[in-house]
């Protein structure tokens, strides 16, 4: 019974471990080779037990048959796994070997290593003379993979080396087993008991499980996950195997002390245990897998739970290095990798580099670079060569390949777990969903670094194009300043000859140096007139060249307006005269009160309109003044003439500097366009408004209104006699 | 100073008026200025004093204060606005004299300036001669010139 249940457990672990092996990579020739050498441990246990089970002499010749081909096909396996695991290969080993192995075939099936013979009670087993060839060739490679395991081993380090020295053991072990049991023993004894036979068969566990062992601990192959549900499984089978046989065995003693008839009693308690079995099976399954997990998914996670989070860091990041930095870190820290590191390219050359743990050494080359090109790559599960090579002298374990549906972005590179185990599929499968979402992370935060670098480079033309500007605007102002300068300085220049000549001429008409005749008064009227308007003009020129200086300021004094009128009507009577213009003054009855204004810039408003009105008023026509005080503590100025007017199309421009009426351009070719221009701003500038009217040729009214602000006393003392 | 009488080929002067008494000191560094000024004063009957340099009119002033100052503000030596502040500083008694500024600068800062020292501004190229003598004959109270002929 024992042996029974020995056996199967001995065949179970090796039908599934050669399962799961091959069924994790089909490809791989490690992964092959282990596989069919764990299915053929398994089979040959089973012929082996087979062989004394008591059949007859025919079954027994081909099970012993089975026993001797079998054990050849697994002792050349067993050889080249120890290739495999050593990456090493024998140029004349490999191929003499697999000759033997061949040759002792054809011999175990012809009965020329051992003949059989079935005796009642026992089998007996004899040596033929080409025994040795067998006993050469299982000794020779046994030794063979040893010694490559041996020396392999000193060239290893670490992970490598661990998993060399576990599948060593287990070979070792395995096959120092089966030699003592099944070769040594029998030629040394007489008779050798069947159950000594047995022991080897089971020696063959050492094997399976030590690579079990290597493939867990060490990364012998990436089949933790399921190597984990295997063995809860046959953990599972076995215990379920021995609590079912024992309770039967128990219940059979007991109740029907060792007798094999089945009564009634005995169908109940069959039924009632696979009652308790159905019931037991759930619980002590979850027990099992608990277990299992407990031992193997000590860093276990929740792959959606990690996914979402990386996707979180994604989407909350904008800038590429704080992405690529944020979500290495955490898949680092949910992995438990140690060193991780992600190229991206931009336009074919790597524009960021960023890395969790040690900096590993730069895949650079281009040969190199197109063995990545794969969209996953697990350095474990690459048959040796080129790529794998690549990848573990960089010290990468996983390669993941990012790219966007046309576009290529670059490589996520993983290192060695902290654990030291290999990358799970759930790691794998999170690893090839996270670098689809990076990529497209990557190729966005490239975008938005263009953008951003964009923005910078605009910024800084603007900034020196500002500059530049700003630089000619400061010229330009020092020249404005400039020409202010000058021409203030050329305007009082001007004024001094002026004040000469109009000075001169005015006293020569009022007869300072004599009597002037009407013809001599009339020459020298034109003469007066001609500089007055030139002091005019002088002081439109300065004024507007104060305006734009910003140095155009109201400087208000106690003025008494109706003085001011008289004499500009005063200064202007020669040029009425002479153009036999009838010019009248109307001032109020009684007084108006001193007014705080500017007296300078009101009295060439005054003079302004009053010119203006001389001027384009025909010979014998006639001027008005009118000031009247208005109700709301005001003043109003009109000005009347029976000119040529203002035509209507030019009326609402009238006032801007330098426009000109197209009858006023004819009738006074040399008029410059200010004065009005500044009798506005004067005007609105001491808080008044200007009065006009117009009818084309008939006349027009110029003047303003202005608030009465009184001066005070103090104020007027000063400057009461102002002229 | 000089009178323009009937010696030369013109008819004579209509509007000659005999000495009223009053002194006048005229600083003016431009000859042609200062003449028109000064013919037109001195036939209005004021004894009219020419000096071109402020510090000259400065010493003159003190030494024998006249009924009024006519001051032009550019001028050597010390500006119109120096001379009224050395007056203001020495022992001159400002009350006896009138003082007036008679420039050419329209500038608000030069209108301020004179206002802050108390003293009257006139702008030459807004007035006449004759404008200038009928602010003088009201500021020292003698009577209003003839009319123009």
């Amino acid at each position: 019974m024992v042996a029974l249940i020995l056996l199967t457990l001995v065949c179970v672990t090796n039908f599934a471990l050669s399962a799961v092996v091959l069924a994790n990579n089909p490809r791989a020739r490690m992964n092959r080779v282990l596989a069919g050498l764990a299915l053929l441990l398994g089979l040959w246990s089973g012929v082996t037990f087979m062989e004394d089970a008591g059949f007859s002499q025919n079954v027994v010749e081909i099970l012993v048959a089975l026993d001797f081909g079998l054990a050849a096909v697994i002792l050349w396996l067993y050889y080249e796994l120890c290739i495999e695991v050593t990456r090493t290969k024998s140029k004349i080993l490999t191929p003499l070997l697999a000759g033997m192995a061949v040759v002792n075939v054809g011999l175990a099936f012809a009965m020329q290593i051992v003949s059989v013979e079935v005796k009642p009670g026992s089998v007996v087993f004899t040596e033929q003379p080409l025994a040795a060839l067998f006993y050469s060739y299982t000794a020779l490679t046994i030794l063979a993979g040893l010694s490559r395991l041996a020396r392999r081993h000193s060239q290893l380090e670490g992970r490598e080396r661990a998993q060399v020295v576990l599948i060593f053991f287990g070979l070792f072990l395995t096959a120092t087993g089966v030699v003592v049991t099944n070769i040594v023993l029998p030629a040394v004894m007489e008779e050798t008991p069947a159950v000594i036979t047995r022991l080897g068969i089971y020696s063959n566990l050492f094997l399976t499980g030590f690579a079990t062992y290597a493939i867990v601990k060490h990364r012998f192959l990436n089949v933790r996950m399921v190597v984990a549900r295997t063995l809860a499984y046959v953990l599972l089978l076995t215990s379920l195997a021995g609590l079912y046989g024992g309770a039967i065995f128990a219940v059979t003693q007991l109740f029907f002390g060792g007798n094999s008839q089945l009564g009634n009693a005995e169908r109940i308690t069959y039924v009632v245990l696979a009652i308790l079995l159905a019931f037991t099976f759930q619980p002590l399954r979850r027990f099992f897998e608990r277990l299992t997990d407990r031992i193997f998914y000590r860093d276990r996670y929740d792959s959606q739970e990690l996914l979402n989070n990386l996707g979180r860091i994604i989407v909350n990041e904008l800038e590429l290095d704080a992405t690529l930095n944020r979500t290495l870190e955490a898949l680092c820290a949910q992995m438990r990798i140690a060193t991780a590191q992600v190229l991206v390219y931009n336009h074919g050359r790597v524009a960021k580099i960023e890395h969790v743990g040690a900096l590993p050494q730069r895949i650079v080359t281009r040969h190199e670079l197109s063995l990545l090109a794969q969209p996953l790559l697990v350095a474990d599960e690459l048959p040796a060569g080129e790529t794998r090579d690549l990848l573990e002298s960089h010290g990468v374990r996983v390669s993941v390949r990012l790219e966007t549906k046309d576009r290529f972005v670059g490589y996520l590179l993983l290192g060695d777990k902290l654990s030291g185990d290999i990358y799970s599929a759930q790691d794998l499968n999170v690893l090839q969903i996270f670098g689809q979402e990076l990529a497209v992370a990557a190729v966005n935060a490239l975008a938005y670094e263009e953008i951003a670098r964009f923005n910078i480079t605009l910024q800084q033309k603007v900034e020196s194009a500002t500059k530049r500007l700003k630089r000619a605007n400061k010229n330009l102002k020092a020249l404005d300043k400039t020409k202010d300068e000058f021409l203030s300085m050329a305007s009082h220049q001007l004024r001094t000859p002026l004040t000469s000549i109009k000075g001169y001429v005015s006293m020569i008409m009022e007869g300072d140096v004599g009597q002037v005749n009407p013809q001599q008064a009339e020459l020298l009227g034109y003469a007066y007139d001609s500089s007055q308007r030139m002091v005019g003009l002088i002081s439109d020129l300065l004024n507007v060249s104060r305006m734009s200086a910003g140095r155009f300021v109201i400087q208000r004094e106690a003025t008494d307006m109706a003085q001011l009128i008289r004499q500009e009507v005063t200064q202007l009577q020669p040029s009425a005269r002479n153009k036999q213009i009838t010019l009248m003054v109307d001032l109020p009855s009684r007084p108006l009160p001193a007014m705080m204004l500017d007296p300078g810039k009101t009295r060439q408003v005054v003079m302004n309109f009053l010119d203006n009105a001389i001027y384009y008023t025909p010979r014998k026509g006639q001027v008005t003044i009118k000031l009247r005080r208005i109700a709301g503590r005001k003043m109003r100025l009109e000005v009347r003439d029976t000119g040529i007017g203002v035509p209507d199309i030019a009326q609402k421009q009238l006032f801007q500097k330098f426009y000109r009426a197209e009858n006023a351009k004819v009738a006074r070719p040399d008029g410059n366009g200010l004065g009005l221009f500044l009798a506005k701003r004067v005007i609105e500038d001491q808080g008044g408004t200007i009065v006009f009217k117009s009818t084309e040729g008939k006349g027009s009214t110029f003047g303003f209104e202005l608030p009465i602000t009184l001066a005070t006393k103090q104020e007027i003392a000063p400057t009461g006699a102002t002229v | 100073m000089s009178r323009v009488t009937d010696e030369s080929d013109f008819t004579a002067p209509t509007n000659i008026l005999p000495p009223n008494g009053k002194r006048i000191i005229l600083a003016e560094d431009d000859p042609f200025i200062s003449r028109m000024y000064d013919i037109k004063l001195t036939n209005a009957g004021y004894a009219v004093t020419v000096i071109a340099n402020g510090r000259d009119a400065f010493e003159a002033i003190k030494a024998t204060p006249p009924d009024m100052v006519v001051l032009d503000i550019n001028m050597p030596e010390l500006n119109g606005f120096e001379v009224v502040r050395a007056l203001q500083g020495s022992d001159f008694d400002m009350k006896s004299t009138a003082i007036v500024i008679l420039t050419n600068s329209a500038s608000p800062a030069d209108r301020q300036t004179a206002t802050s020292l108390g003293i009257d501004y006139l702008v030459k190229a807004e007035t006449t001669p004759r404008g200038v003598l009928e602010f003088i004959n009201k500021k020292l109270g003698v009577g209003e010139s003839k009319p123009e002929a």
